[in-house]
């Protein structure tokens, strides 16, 4: 294989990073700080793929990223109304807002269940307009991602160190202490969800613009893909500062997206790349737990063995 | 002013675990008033504190704070007007959290879109100063970085900053060590009566129930059976408390903690 095609392969592996990189970040907020576990993530990625095909098409591709955050933001605001207001379990309302978006999802793409953009503006072709003729003209993809990712990164830690940011953190944190500083635990579940939400939106929609399609099977697994980026990012950071900590985010999901290119590259199917993330989510999160507890655990395999050598 | 008027309270209702903690129970506290609770295990002094933050609900009665009628107000929207300390220093921070934040949410500074300022931090500078811990060159450290005394005075500190109409101690030195103990309460004498906030304090040492504040309440079985205040207060001894508590329950007051306290 020669330079060029690695350089090419690379520059994908960075523009789909950088994509489910905004996923990554929604989960930050959702996961890190918020301390919940969003199971409608799928849903909504495919959400906002689907928003943000069908609007493109329609021939408005600003107002697609538009019109896809605000379906996140309510698909997010739904999913924290059931568990807050409706007293069903966090997780439960995920996996059944998850469900109801399946239906959704096929209604907002016209009862089908795959949309084509090939002729149709999205925001990447009017970047690519727009940077004819300069030197960046082959770089647009890369340009539009570049853009969102930082803004949402930036948007989102200034917006985690104002008030409602502390509040939403202290949330995760200490949900007792919150209530105790006269702040509503419901509020801010309700808006890091809704927020989390939107960006996952955002994340989709950039998605469906890039590959120039969308289907109905668009979001499965991102969850757990962006889990495994979040969780690569916090073991190269570990628990530092918020920017440090963001930052790490995003470059997991470009790690992880390395990963899984040069695992094609030795020939694993694209089907495995579910299963490679699957593996990695485990890996990420029982490792510390087998580190913390490794002077028990070795304690607990000498006993057994001595006992073994006894009988 | 803080009046109890009437109040019972029945727990899992309904269920055979159904405890009838206060049944027809009336209490008034005066502005001012540092009043500390002794009472055994099971006397019913947390579900005071309990019922008067919202944690738990009336069957009937009300309650009114400064003249307003709270009965049916949420507990963060109680919390506005209350301020509360528990036993475990944990409880009142948020750990992963650096002090600068956590009393930036407590201080009720700024609005909901505002960052932390310079002024902020030099409001908890001096605020963190009064203290004497330290804590003043620290405000960038995670609160679980912090000792238990620490951190249960900087939940002092959040709980009282913000003037409440009342503060609630509920045994908020007991998980620390004597000489800790000692230094966070008579931090807690200090911001009280200076600041003169209503406070009730629970505790499960006899001495400190008689060496602050000004009215002493002994409560056993959801019913306050001694009460005491001014001339009286102060020329009883340990010995006396626990005399009154034989004669008023009939019971002897059980508690090593509490007599070798």
């Amino acid at each position: 294989m020669d330079i060029g095609s690695l350089l090419m392969l690379g520059q994908t592996a960075l523009e789909l990073g950088l994509i489910t990189s905004l996923t990554v970040l929604a989960l930050f907020l959702s996961y890190s700080m918020l301390n919940v576990c969003d199971l409608s993530t799928d849903g909504c990625f495919t959400l906002g793929a689907s928003v943000g095909a069908v609007v493109a098409l329609s021939g408005h591709p600003y107002l697609a990223i538009v019109a896809a955050m605000a379906s996140g933001l309510l698909s997010g605001l739904i999913t924290a109304f059931l568990q807050t207001k409706m007293g069903i379990n966090s997780l439960l309302a995920g996996i059944i807002v998850n469900t109801g978006l399946y239906s959704i999802n096929i209604a907002v793409m016209g009862n089908t269940a795959l949309i084509n953009l090939n002729r149709s503006e999205t925001v990447f072709t009017k970047m690519r307009e727009w940077l004819e003729g300069t030197f960046l003209k082959d770089q647009y993809k890369l340009f539009v991602i570049l853009i969102v990712v930082i803004l949402v990164l930036i948007l989102l830690v200034l917006f985690l160190k104002t008030k409602t940011g502390l509040a939403i953190r202290a949330t995760g944190n200490n949900s007792t202490m919150v209530k105790s500083s006269s702040i509503n635990p419901v509020i801010t579940t309700i808006i890091g969800l809704s927020i989390a939400g939107s960006i996952t939106a955002l994340s989709g929609c950039l998605m469906a613009h890039y590959q120039k399609s969308t289907d109905i099977n668009i979001g499965t697994g991102i969850l757990t893909i962006a889990l495994a980026s979040l969780l690569i990012g916090r073991t190269l950071t570990g628990k530092r500062g918020l920017w440090t900590r963001a930052i790490g985010s995003v470059l997991g999901a470009f790690i992880f997206r390395i990963v899984y290119t040069i695992a094609l590259r030795l020939n694993m199917p694209a089907f495995m790349l579910k299963l490679v993330s699957a593996v990695i989510v485990v890996l990420a999160i029982s490792i510390p737990f087998f580190v913390k507890n490794s002077e028990e655990i070795k304690r607990k395999l000498s006993l057994t063995f001595k006992k073994k050598g006894v009988q | 002013m803080l009046e109890l008027k009437n109040i019972s309270v029945i727990l899992s209702k309904g269920t055979i675990n159904e405890k009838k903690v206060f049944d027809d129970f009336s209490l008034t506290i005066n502005d001012g008033d540092f009043v500390t609770i002794i009472g055994s295990n099971g006397a019913g002094k947390s579900s005071l504190f309990n019922v008067i933050c919202g944690n738990v609900s009336t069957v009937s009665g009300s309650i009114i704070l400064n003249g307003k009628d709270i009965t049916m107000l949420p507990d963060h929207k109680r919390a506005r007007m209350i301020g509360r300390l528990f036993q475990d220093p944990n409880s009142g921070t948020a750990p992963d959290m650096t002090i600068e934040e956590n009393l930036f949410l407590a201080s009720g500074r700024g609005h909901w879109m505002s960052g932390i300022t310079k002024a902020d931090r030099d409001y908890f500078k001096e605020q963190l100063s009064t203290l004497g811990m330290g804590l003043e060159d620290k405000l960038n450290r995670p609160v679980k970085l912090l000792s238990g005394g620490q951190r249960q005075a900087v939940t002092l500190l959040m709980a009282t900053m913000s003037k409440p109409s009342l503060l609630l101690l509920d045994e908020h030195t007991a998980a620390l060590d004597p000489k800790t103990a000692d230094v966070v309460l008579e931090m807690t004498n200090n911001i009280v009566t200076k600041n003169n906030i209503t406070c009730l304090m629970i505790t499960h040492n006899m001495q400190s129930a008689l060496d602050y504040g000004n009215r002493t309440l002994m409560m056993q079985d959801g019913k306050i059976i001694f009460d005491t205040c001014g001339q009286e207060r102060s020329e009883l001894t340990i010995n006396d408390l626990l005399t009154k508590f034989k004669e008023n329950s009939g019971k002897e007051f059980v508690s090593d903690k509490m007599l070798l306290s």
